[in-house]
């Protein structure tokens, strides 16, 4: 086998640009599934029933099934409804939903760990649940849950690959156009691989200090 | 001093409270007038951080009245009319538990200033202000910027009641605040609740501390297995008990 890396700069512009959307595509997602995970979590450990149950629901959905059917089912299956989203919209729905039903299964054993006196000291000044949930008890639940939050991040920033399916020209798909130019399979889905893990590295740094900065605060 | 002729802040009446099949509270009558300092005593069990629970509603009742300011506290309410009750009624009532409970990831000032600015009631500036005034008036002026992990347990325990200040209460309730702490940090507390004994808060103080009792209350109730026993003026109750069962008890802790 000859590899020749040589046609890899060539396509520098395309690999950017799907490195570019792959981030936007990623980070969009992670905000989302992370607030999405959190009020998903608070749902699931509250007392009302006609809330608690749809949010059960959806996480077994999006949990039993896979994320490249869910994909597909938001992009073409909603198209059938009438809700025309775009291939990029589509992705991040998808992307956020998916990973929001984990995110909130570990933010919500991070809240059953934090000490109900918590809770009640926040109440006991009058302020009202959803409050005393958004102030005190979620963000000391996220804090000690970040480590496995974050790796929830880094499989979320891979999984983002399958969005390509859809059309989205995001850093694997760029990788497929440049190979459909250049006939040179391998290097360029190894640059592709990569990237992904520069992109990785970067993420754990960032991770890391957030990590640092919320664990110093206690 | 209180006036027995004004109705009382807090009026409860056989007031139960039942933890499954056990009977915590066994009917209450109790009232608290406005600047009295009640200290609640009795042996571990006797529903004392019970009773002082149900009044802000952190403890539900299973039945009887807890009247305060001359609105019913456990008034039979939808969930979201309740919630709001119930919020409105906490702003008047501060509490300071016995493990502290501030919030480890807020520096003492934003344990302090969290509930006012949340409720909407004070401005950032004007809720930051008053906190420092608070912190100064509990002796920690030069710790507002620390996180919790960083105080002493008595600092923390001064800090909590600052921030139950805040809120500007009609009344405070005090849940074994001293039982947590080391030995040597206990006076620090205590100086702060009687520096507002002394402002004249209405305080109702559940404690193990006889001594602080006699010093500071100026009512002490004595419960025994979920009733009340024996109430009255500190100096009669802890050195002149008529009952039989409180004698027993302030014998043991001798």
């Amino acid at each position: 086998m000859n590899l020749d890396f040589s046609v890899v700069p060539r396509m520098t512009d395309l690999l950017l640009w799907g490195v570019a959307w792959t981030i936007v595509l990623s980070v969009l997602s992670m905000v989302l599934s992370l607030i999405l995970g959190a009020v998903f979590a608070v749902v699931r450990v509250s007392s009302i029933r006609l809330l608690r149950w749809p949010v059960q629901g959806l996480s077994w959905v999006f949990m039993g099934t896979p994320l490249l059917l869910q994909l597909y089912v938001v992009y073409f299956g909603l198209a059938e409804l009438g809700l025309n989203l775009n291939a990029f919209s589509a992705g991040v729905i998808a992307l956020s939903l998916h990973f929001a039903v984990y995110n909130a299964d570990i933010i919500r054993a991070g809240i059953q760990a934090i000490d109900s006196g918590q809770y009640q000291a926040a109440r006991s000044l009058g302020v009202s649940h959803v409050q005393a949930m958004r102030k005190v008890v979620v963000p000391q639940a996220m804090a000690n849950v970040a480590p496995a939050l974050g790796n929830m991040m880094i499989a979320l920033l891979k999984e983002s690959a399958l969005v390509s399916a859809i059309g989205v020209m995001e850093l694997t798909l760029s990788a497929q156009r440049a190979i459909s130019q250049t006939f040179r399979p391998f290097e360029f889905y190894l640059a592709a691989a990569a990237l992904y893990y520069l992109l990785n590295l970067v993420l754990q740094q960032a991770l890391r200090l957030i990590e640092r900065r919320t664990t110093l605060t206690r | 001093m209180s006036d027995p002729r004004r109705e009382p802040l807090v009026r409860i009446r056989n007031l139960k409270k039942n933890f499954g099949t056990l009977e915590v509270l066994k009917g209450i009558d109790m009232d608290v007038h406005e600047g009295q300092i009640m200290a609640l005593i009795g042996p571990s069990g006797s529903g004392k951080s019970t009773l002082l629970r149900t009044i802000n509603q952190l403890e539900e009742v299973t039945s009887g009245e807890i009247w305060f300011d001359g609105t019913l506290v456990n008034a039979p309410l939808s969930h979201r009319a309740r919630e709001k009750h119930l919020n409105a009624l906490r702003r008047n009532i501060g509490m300071v538990f016995q493990h502290f409970n501030l919030f480890p990831h807020m520096t003492a000032l934003e344990n302090v200033t969290m509930a006012p600015v949340l409720l909407g009631l004070q401005t950032k500036d004007e809720a930051r202000e008053k906190a420092l005034r608070l912190l100064d008036k509990v002796g920690l002026g030069d710790r507002a910027n620390y996180y919790p992990a960083r105080l002493s347990g008595g600092q923390k325990q001064r800090v909590a009641i600052a921030r139950a200040l805040a809120m500007e209460p009609k009344m405070m309730l005090f849940d074994e605040v001293t039982s947590a702490l080391d030995p040597e940090l206990v006076g620090e507390v205590n100086r702060t609740m009687k520096q507002l004994a002394q402002e004249n808060m209405t305080m109702l103080i559940v404690t193990h501390e006889l001594k602080f009792a006699a010093d500071t209350a100026s009512h002490v109730v004595f419960m025994a297995d979920g009733l009340i026993v024996e109430e009255g003026p500190p100096q009669q109750v802890l050195r002149d008990p008529v009952q039989a069962r409180t004698r027993a008890f302030l014998q043991q802790d001798d």
